[in-house]
């Protein structure tokens, strides 16, 4: 990996934006107003800020350690033993994810593309596509990002604009009249939507200008959020609160609904089913490469991009386990509340003030400032 | 000789000396002839012509020369006339006359252009196989190596796979020493370096590699010249050897080494700090490196003006792109999905395909393949009945399935654009591969519909982004932080409006163009300082500046000069 | 290098073949599919439902003739597909028929498709249906209603936005008649409700009664009438409590719509001195009030805006059109006659149904939330005790060209 590789901030929010935005997005609607009913925007815009304080506590805590990933850096901060344990646990977390989202891709591609497929093939071909991917360097995925970015941004966008005859803004209302309480239990609900930000820790030391990352992250999650934002704001419009809650994928039978007259009337919704392949596929094959990564650098490998065909096969099986698509829905529960929360916002802020009391990284980051400075 | 065998062939050590050296002349004229005579046994078109020199005719000489490969005329008039008659007009006492014939035949004599002399034998035996003289004086050490070239050749012609509509006409040729002229006649710079290698151990094949010296990046063509190098072949007989040898990665479908046969393509890219390899025996220029984007570029692009250039611009992007996944989304929308077109559209495919025996997949990949019979067929058979063919080919046999009930109608339809589609393409390399990968996407779409079609151009995808041409990412500039190079890619913006050369194939020289009012270097050696600042103030301190950091990479792409994109 | 590539290239044969062989799970040539375009659903009455082969019926389960009272004979479902072939001519099912309509009884519409299945020569796809229609026995019965609805709204086929009518009477004779007009039935009852130039009827799809019926137990389907060659549809079919309660008229229903603010065009004729003048109305707006006085009641006040043309007169002319006194009473028998049809409606809704479907209590819900909290318990009886004050202002703004 150590190659020169590098990439550059646009491609880290690409890779960020393509990473995050994941199978959350369709079910978003309903589970924010689930939570507090049709203030859920307003959630998803809190989880967004607590998202983008986390990315830049993790910015902070790369800064201090230029050039390591938090595989190496974990190490120094706590022991090498624990240090290892972390990472492992990273290591899990990232391909359970992957699990998830291959099964969680299957079974909506399944139920709205493909009908007869056996869940098998679906799980088994998106892998092995992502696993090509994750093979690669970190330059051509940054790439892959760069490339994908606007194809999926701007028809999100665009295909809303027939939407609008349908949408009745007063389904929000009333406006802000849920309790604080329920708000924050909505929070863990909604956080999990951002998770992938935390893979900062893992691409900063490949950025061409670290100490860019926090504004690149800012900006990345800002975009994520307004996406998010709009999502939910335009399935509530045209469904209304109760009847958001009902359907399970809101944001693809948001998209059923719309016709936009004249043209392919029908074809919105598979022009949106295309564009989910490619969401998902970027999001998969990110995790994917991370996972790739983090166990090449713990067992301290050259070249590992070997590693991504056998675990294609662990995440086959572990995709498959679940009996069916409630029980997918409850793992992921139990896998965002008890991993990815603290995971991704608990440990990097654990790490940070570990290492800010024991004083590390100062000296290497006064360094690594000189450094860049005499550079440019 | 296939390339196949070539790869299996086991790998000598070393190299075997291309140049010869090993020989020394002798200064016994027979000795040398005799030489000549057994290494050249059973060559009857080398010609061995001795004749005396001098006043009482003392001085042996001998001219050796093939027949073919020298111009006639020079042999006779300027190399015998000169040697054997005019040189009795000189002012010489007779004391001179004895003195060095050798020296005075060289420099005074011999009223040719070029003339070496040469102290190893099989050296001048390889110049005279390429094509040059050799003198033989009884008494000398040195063989003189007269420059006498004259084979029979083409003759510049209009480029007959890059033909346009506005611009020059005229093309390369079989002869590297006309395609360097022909070079030289557009950039007039002493900066335009031409070096000149032999590739090939039989063939001894003359390659030679051009750049502009201070727009190139020193990288590039470091690289360039390592990897001609290595090349350890029997012969090189056409550029695409040196191509397959040189290129990044030999088993992508998409070629990272562009080819042209127009020489003002090879001018502009060389300003835009490119290396052009120039082949003998072959019309086909090739570049490095290149990019996806340059593969859709033509010249006419930046002669025409830049509203015409960008339509077309855009229409051969969707082209190419129709020619690769229409029969897929066909087969993909018709026997997956036909709930994703409007209800009149679904219901007239289905009409229109009742009755027909074979499924949408095996109709599609019958059809395809018929085609791409039909053009190959077309291309073999000479002129006017190639054409017929083709139309008699594409009409009759549509109609014919179509009424036999064979295939559909919408299916002739269908085939019938992505062919269309896939001729838009300028290169044809990148148009092949187009054509091999669309069936691979109609199998993926055969299999799983549209989320097989969504795969495989995932796929292609990745593979793109992880493709390298000399250093170049071959996406750029879709991908890396260049954006002001996007002008050149869909588009084409206004000349006006593109000074910079691009970033990542300029080494030194940034700035293009003055327009008026702008200060800075001009385009020329002046252009270092000018060009450095901006380069430093635009980047994330990547990209290479040749003369400074080696990062080749870098994403970005390059766009093509105020000339010709390349 | 060449290890690599035997193991990529070995890598990629075995998935190819095995996708090869044994895949295209999905695949169905379009050809071999058959497009449903209607559906129609009823309740199932033995001895009542004769099925004969004119109607479509053939055979059913275990082969029998006749269906019979059963617990799994609940509904009849009806479909309609057209006859592609018709374009091609050799290949048309029949040639002179422009659709095929089959009809089956079942425990619900899944199974009933797999039945029609087994009889029919091609697989049944409901993409593409344009119209649902249900029987008016099935409406009564709100169990079976609510089943359909739900199974309707699941399958992800079938669109959301599918137009979607209640039939006076049986639903399945919708789809057994020869239209005059338009062949094809599916299309035809699609282009029927695309004609928004007729407030008469409540165009509502599938999503929307759905959700409809959710919010608030109640909905208004539009009304659809079959005669010998052709439909009717207007006016609307009142649910309340998740079955039929009433049917209302086209004249109601077009009210309705002007409380509800989607009123179509429509024309309202109005006598003056003797003469039947039409009001053709283009333009409506409504403003809707809600407030609380201090004994706790709730007052609702409606505000229609109207604009329109007039159309007609008569030839023999003692009286100006472009007169501004005739246009005064002209504007004022409408709006007269606009208030009295709403007043009708909204009573009929308050008092004798006690059915909201304007979705007041939503309004109130999001703009006075207040109030909201108080009533939302007893919203159905509130809602009866509401006070309404109706008024339209009316506005000619163009007659035609002449005067």
């Amino acid at each position: 990996m150590d190659d020169g590789e590098k990439i550059t901030s646009n491609q880290l929010m690409a890779i960020m934006i393509s990473t995050i935005i994941g199978i959350g997005i369709l079910t978003l609607p309903r589970t924010v107003t689930e939570a507090v009913g049709p203030d859920g925007w307003l959630l998803v815009l809190v989880g967004g800020v607590v998202a983008i304080i986390t990315s830049v506590v993790i910015s902070k805590l790369g800064l201090m350690f230029p050039g390591k990933t938090m595989v190496e850096y974990s190490r120094d901060i706590t022991t090498k033993t624990l240090g290892i344990i972390i990472s492992l646990g990273f290591l899990t977390y990232y391909i359970l994810f992957c699990a998830f989202e291959a099964r969680i891709f299957a079974e909506v591609t399944k139920q709205f593309l493909l009908d007869r497929t056996p869940t098998e093939a679906i799980v088994i071909t998106i892998l092995f596509s992502s696993s090509y991917l994750a093979r690669q360097d970190i330059a051509t995925v940054g790439k892959m990002g760069q490339m994908m970015v606007p194809m999926f941004i701007i028809p999100a966008f665009l295909f809303l604009l027939p939407v609008i005859p349908e949408l009745d803004p007063t389904n929000l209302l009333p406006f802000m009249r849920t309790s604080p309480l329920k708000f924050l239990t909505g929070l863990s609900t909604v956080v999990t939507s951002y998770l992938g930000f935390e893979l900062l820790f893992l691409f900063q030391p490949f950025m061409a200008r670290s100490r860019d990352s926090a504004k690149a992250m800012t900006v990345a999650l800002t975009v994520i959020m307004l996406i998010y934002m709009l999502v939910v704001i335009s399935a509530v419009f045209v469904f209304g609160v109760v009847e958001v809650q009902r359907l399970i994928w809101p944001t693809f039978s948001m998209y059923r609904v719309i016709e936009i007259p004249g043209a392919f009337i029908e074809s919105i919704h598979g022009v949106m089913m295309v564009i989910w392949v490619v969401v998902v596929y970027m999001t998969l094959a990110v995790l994917f490469f991370s996972a790739v990564t983090i166990l090449g650098r713990i067992l301290s490998l050259k070249k590992h991009s070997f590693i991504a065909l056998p675990l294609v096969f662990l995440i086959y099986f572990l995709a498959l386990i679940p009996d069916n698509i409630p029980q997918v829905y409850d793992y992921l529960d139990m896998f965002s509340l008890y991993l990815g929360v603290p995971f991704g916002f608990v440990l990097p802020v654990a790490l940070l003030i570990i290492a800010k009391v024991r004083g590390m990284g100062k000296e290497e980051g006064e360094r690594h400032e000189k450094q860049t400075k005499k550079g440019s | 000789m296939g390339f196949l065998d070539i790869l299996t062939a086991k790998k000598q050590k070393g190299k075997p000396e291309l140049g010869g050296g090993k020989d020394k002349a002798s200064s016994s004229l027979d000795k040398n002839l005799r030489y000549l005579k057994d290494k050249l046994e059973d060559c009857d078109d080398v010609i061995y012509r001795e004749f005396s020199v001098g006043s009482r005719q003392q001085f042996r000489f001998a001219l050796v020369f093939i027949d073919g490969l020298i111009d006639r005329n020079m042999i006779n008039d300027d190399v015998l006339k000169s040697l054997m008659l005019e040189i009795r007009y000189a002012n010489m006492k007779p004391g001179i006359l004895s003195g060095d014939v050798f020296s005075l035949a060289l420099r005074s004599a011999l009223t040719t252009g070029e003339v070496k002399e040469e102290e190893y034998i099989d050296k001048s035996m390889i110049s005279l196989l390429s094509g040059d003289s050799l003198i033989l004086i009884d008494g000398y050490k040195k063989v003189l190596v007269i420059g006498s070239k004259g084979w029979p050749n083409r003759g510049v012609q209009e480029p007959q796979t890059e033909a346009v509509i506005r611009g020059s006409r005229d093309g390369f040729t079989e002869t590297m020493r006309f395609n360097t002229a022909l070079l030289r006649r557009r950039l007039r710079d002493p900066n335009l370096k031409i070096k000149q290698i032999k590739v090939g151990v039989r063939s001894k094949t003359d390659i030679a590699i051009a750049y502009m010296d201070n727009i190139v990046d020193k990288n590039v063509l470091k690289e360039v010249e390592k990897r001609l190098e290595r090349i350890n072949i029997d012969a090189v007989l056409e550029s695409g050897y040196i191509e397959q040898f040189i290129e990044d990665s030999w088993y992508s479908p998409f070629p990272q080494i562009q080819n042209t046969e127009r020489p003002d393509r090879v001018a502009a890219s060389l300003l835009e700090g490119r290396v052009a390899i120039i082949t003998d025996n072959t019309p086909f220029v090739l570049l490095v490196p290149a990019t996806l984007n340059i593969m859709f570029q033509s010249s006419e692009d930046y002669y025409e003006r830049w509203f015409i250039a960008s339509f077309i611009r855009i229409l051969r992007y969707t082209s190419a792109f129709i020619s690769l996944i229409l029969p897929a989304v066909y087969i993909a929308i018709t026997s997956y999905h036909p709930g994703l077109i409007p209800t009149d559209l679904a219901l007239y495919i289905a009409g229109t395909r009742t009755g027909v025996p074979f499924p949408a997949f095996i109709e599609a990949v019958v059809m395809e393949l018929t085609l791409e019979l039909l053009r190959e067929a077309g291309i073999r058979l000479p002129g006017p009945i190639g054409q017929t063919i083709g139309i008699v080919g594409g009409l009759v046999i549509g109609q014919s399935a179509v009424q036999a009930g064979l295939v559909s109608p919408i299916m002739v339809i269908v085939v019938a654009i992505t062919a269309i589609a896939s001729f838009a393409v300028s290169s044809y390399s990148v148009g092949i591969s187009f054509r091999i990968l669309r069936f691979f996407i109609i199998i993926l779409a055969a299999v799983l519909g549209l989320y097989g079609l969504m795969l495989g151009l995932l796929i292609i995808l990745v593979h793109l982004c992880s493709l390298k041409s000399f250093g170049v990412s071959y996406l750029s500039p879709l991908v890396g932080n260049t954006h002001y190079e996007m002008g050149d890619t869909f588009v084409r913006v206004p000349l006006t409006a593109m000074h910079r050369r691009p970033k990542t194939l300029a080494g030194a020289n940034m700035i293009r163009i003055r327009s008026n009012g702008e200060k800075g270097a001009s385009v020329g050696s002046g252009g270092q300082t000018g060009g450095k600042s901006e380069q430093d103030a635009e980047t994330d301190g990547q990209g290479g500046s040749g003369a400074g950091k080696g990062n080749i990479e870098s994403g970005g792409r390059q766009e093509g000069g105020p000339g010709i994109g390349g | 290098m060449k290890s690599k590539l035997k193991r990529v290239v070995s890598l990629a044969l075995v998935v190819g073949i095995m996708l090869c062989a044994t895949g295209c799970w999905d695949r169905i040539e379009i050809n071999e599919r058959l497009f449903v375009l209607a559906l129609a659903i009823d309740k199932f009455e033995p001895g009542r439902d004769v099925q004969n082969e004119e109607e479509g019926g053939g055979q059913h389960e275990e082969g029998k003739d006749q269906p019979e009272a059963s617990p799994r004979n609940r509904m009849v479902v009806s479909i309609v597909f057209p006859n592609v072939g018709l374009l091609k001519k050799e290949g048309a099912i029949v040639p002179e028929e422009a659709k095929f309509s089959v009809s089956t009884v079942g425990p619900n519409i899944s199974e009933a498709a797999r039945q029609l299945n087994t009889r029919l020569n091609g697989n049944i796809f409901f993409g593409h249906v344009k119209a649902i229609l249900v029987g008016e026995a099935l409406i009564k019965d709100e169990k079976l209603f609510m089943e359909v609805l739900d199974e309707l709204e699941r399958e992800h086929e079938i669109s959301r936005n599918v137009d979607f009518a209640a039939v006076k009477g049986d639903a399945k004779d919708a789809l057994f008649i020869k239209p005059l007009v338009e062949p094809i039935i599916g299309t035809y009852i699609e282009k029927i409700f695309r004609q928004r130039k007729t407030g008469r009827f409540y165009a509502k799809d599938l999503g929307r009664i759905v959700t409809s019926i959710r919010e608030i137990g109640g909905a208004v389907l539009p009304r659809l009438v079959v005669a010998e060659k052709e439909y009717n549809i207007a006016g609307g079919c009142l649910i309340k409590n998740n079955k039929f309660r009433a049917w209302l008229g086209e004249i109601e229903t077009r009210a309705a719509q002007w409380i509800d603010n989607t009123g179509g065009e429509d024309v309202i004729s109005i006598d003056i001195s003797g003469i039947f003048i039409p009001f053709e109305l283009t333009e409506l707006k409504r403003r809707m009030r809600v407030w609380r006085d201090e004994a706790d009641i709730i007052h609702l006040s409606i505000a229609l805006e109207a604009e329109g043309n007039i159309a007609g007169h008569i030839i023999d002319v003692h009286r100006e059109v472009m007169e501004q006194s005739f246009i005064r009473e002209v504007e004022t028998a409408v709006s007269r006659d606009m208030v009295a049809q709403c007043t009708a409606v909204m009573d009929k809704m308050q008092h004798e149904f006690g059915v909201d479907i304007w979705s007041i209590g939503e309004h109130i819900r999001k703009f006075h939330p207040q109030i909201w909290e108080d009533v939302k318990d007893n919203w159905a009886v509130e809602f009866t005790k509401m006070e309404v004050d109706i008024s339209a202002d009316v506005k000619v703004r163009r007659v035609g060209i002449i005067k």
